[in-house]
């Protein structure tokens, strides 16, 4: 589903992510491991076209970094959700809006997404809180309505960048099983994180990173 | 949903923005009741030159002892100038009707015999009023055989010139620098606007949404506040008409028309101005202030 090939990201600071080469595979739970400052983030950002590539590709689907247009990064992240450790919610809008949003964007209509978000919001429990600002939520539950407004649009592939990186064990482990329960669904999840007892009981294959490059062990 | 969303988030802008807005909207009436005030009155008073222009005659006098060949002949070369019109002879006798006409007296009465001389009476094309036209045609005429003296209001053909230009080129320096300054206004509110929202819209773009979604609030906003700003002059315009009118109605017989079409005319050219301001704004806000990395 993801091929890297030489990918190669710099910053001009020396720092980045050099000579990627390997691959990701359709309904894998991949977990993405390594120091601080060794380029997960990088990677995944490089995964949504944020940033494109200095040298090397990166393709997924059939997206190509050489060769996407601003349009065709729009659609690519419309089928991509993503997670982040800070939630990224819009503070101001109540869940049910937040968790609406990329349904809106691409023009569903009102009955569909009623529909659908409620679902959604039922499936990660917070379907009670619906009405609430984002901004009033606990960290779990807004990592929760992250996962929920990642999961509405029915993405090929989640990215989460530490998505437990500012919850309690609990709270880490809710949403821990929550991108399990999607994965198992069918959902590709790659998920980059320092928390190895959250993961030390799975099986899923792990990639290690070190100075921005893969390491093999 | 699209629609009523962007329409939320737009109100939800202007409400949280709403002291700067207010400003510009005020700003923007003041400045575009100037703005479409003086494009009236420009107006106004190029028609009047216009009327002027399309009053204006010549008058070449003719010597008295000319027979009936030598003003035909005159009359020939006459029709030979292309600046000419139209061209109207007037013999002894309709000179002294017109002279019974205007002053009452007969001249006949007066004198013993009648001393007004033949004459032609001549229209310019409208385009030909220019002051060193004139003066060249005159000039022309003037040497005729038989042609005894040219006459026309020199002063106020060139006072018109002078007039015309200087209306032209005050008007629009003054029009130019207003949509600056309502320009420069809208782009604050937007700037401002955008700014508040940087993460916001930096989300916007990580969830996919296209560039008109994430630019439509701050599009519809300027608008808004164009459209506004524009009712507002309508509302000074209105005012300041009422006022002329009452203050000059014992002086002059002229009364200044208020057309609702003014209300009109200044809220779409109020829109129009908001939305290409802002839309401009929004983009290169956008990219400045609202990149994916926060
Ligand atoms: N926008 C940027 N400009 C310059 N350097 C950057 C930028 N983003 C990241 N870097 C550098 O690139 C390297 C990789 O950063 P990255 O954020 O990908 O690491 P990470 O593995 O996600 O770290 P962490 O575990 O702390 O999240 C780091 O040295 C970082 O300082
Ligand atoms: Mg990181």
């Amino acid at each position: 589903m993801i091929t890297c090939s030489k990918l190669t990201v710099n910053f001009g600071n020396g720092e980045g992510i050099r000579n990627i080469t390997t691959q990701f595979y359709e309904g894998d739970f991949t977990l993405l491991l390594g120091p601080t400052g060794c380029g997960k983030s990088t990677l995944m950002r490089v995964m949504y076209m944020d940033i494109l590539p200095s040298k090397g590709y990166i393709s997924i689907r059939n997206w190509d970094s050489r060769k996407i247009s601003k349009r065709q990064i729009l659609k690519l992240r419309q089928g991509i959700g993503i997670i982040f450790q800070d939630f990224r919610l819009i503070e101001n809008l109540n869940v049910f809006e937040n968790v609406a949003l990329p349904l809106i964007m691409t023009g569903h209509s009102r009955k569909a997404i009623h529909e659908r978000v409620s679902v959604i919001l039922d499936e990660v429990g917070l379907l009670e809180t619906w009405r609430q600002k984002a901004g009033s939520l606990s960290g779990g539950e807004k990592q929760r309505v992250a996962i929920a407004r990642a999961i509405v649009k029915k993405p090929f592939l989640i990215l989460a960048d530490e998505p437990t990186g500012n919850l309690d064990p609990e709270a880490a482990n809710t949403v821990f099983e929550l991108l399990k329960k999607i994965n198992a669904l069918g959902t590709s999840v790659i998920m980059a994180t320092h928390n190895y007892t959250l993961i030390e009981d799975t099986d899923y294959r792990r990639i290690y990173m070190e100075n921005g490059s893969l390491v093999d062990l | 949903m699209r629609l009523s969303f962007i329409l939320k988030q737009t109100f939800i802008n202007l409400w949280t923005a709403r002291l700067p807005a207010l400003v510009a909207v005020f700003t923007i009436g003041i400045s575009l009741s100037i703005v479409i005030g003086m494009g009236l009155l420009g107006y106004k008073a190029f028609t009047s030159f216009d009327l002027f222009q399309d009053k204006f005659e010549i008058e070449v006098f003719l010597y008295p002892n000319l027979n009936r060949d030598e003003i035909t002949h005159i009359q020939n070369k006459l029709a030979d100038i292309h600046q000419i019109k139209m061209i109207n002879y007037i013999s002894k006798e309709e000179a002294a009707r017109i002279f019974k006409e205007e002053f009452g007296e007969d001249i006949h009465d007066i004198l013993d015999e009648n001393p007004l001389p033949p004459s032609f009476n001549i229209k310019l094309y409208k385009q030909m009023t220019h002051p060193d036209i004139v003066e060249n045609v005159a000039k022309r005429i003037s040497e005729f055989q038989g042609v005894e003296d040219v006459k026309y209001h020199k002063e106020i053909l060139i006072l018109i010139e002078k007039y015309i230009r200087l209306i032209t080129l005050v008007g629009i320096g003054v029009i130019l620098a207003l949509i600056i300054a309502m320009n420069i206004l809208i782009r604050n509110t937007i700037k401002l606007s955008v700014y508040a929202r940087r993460k916001q819209i930096a989300i916007l773009q990580q969830l996919g949404a296209g560039g008109l979604f994430i630019r439509l609030p701050y599009i519809l906003e300027g608008i808004l506040e164009g459209a506004l700003g524009g009712a507002f002059a309508g509302f000074l315009l209105h005012l300041s008409f009422q006022v002329i009118n009452f203050s000059v109605q014992y002086i002059f017989d002229v009364s200044l028309a208020f057309s609702p079409l003014i209300y009109t005319v200044s809220i779409i050219t109020g829109a129009l101005m908001g939305m290409f301001s802002s839309s401009r704004a929004a983009k290169s806000f956008m990219y400045l202030f609202a990149r994916d990395d926060y």
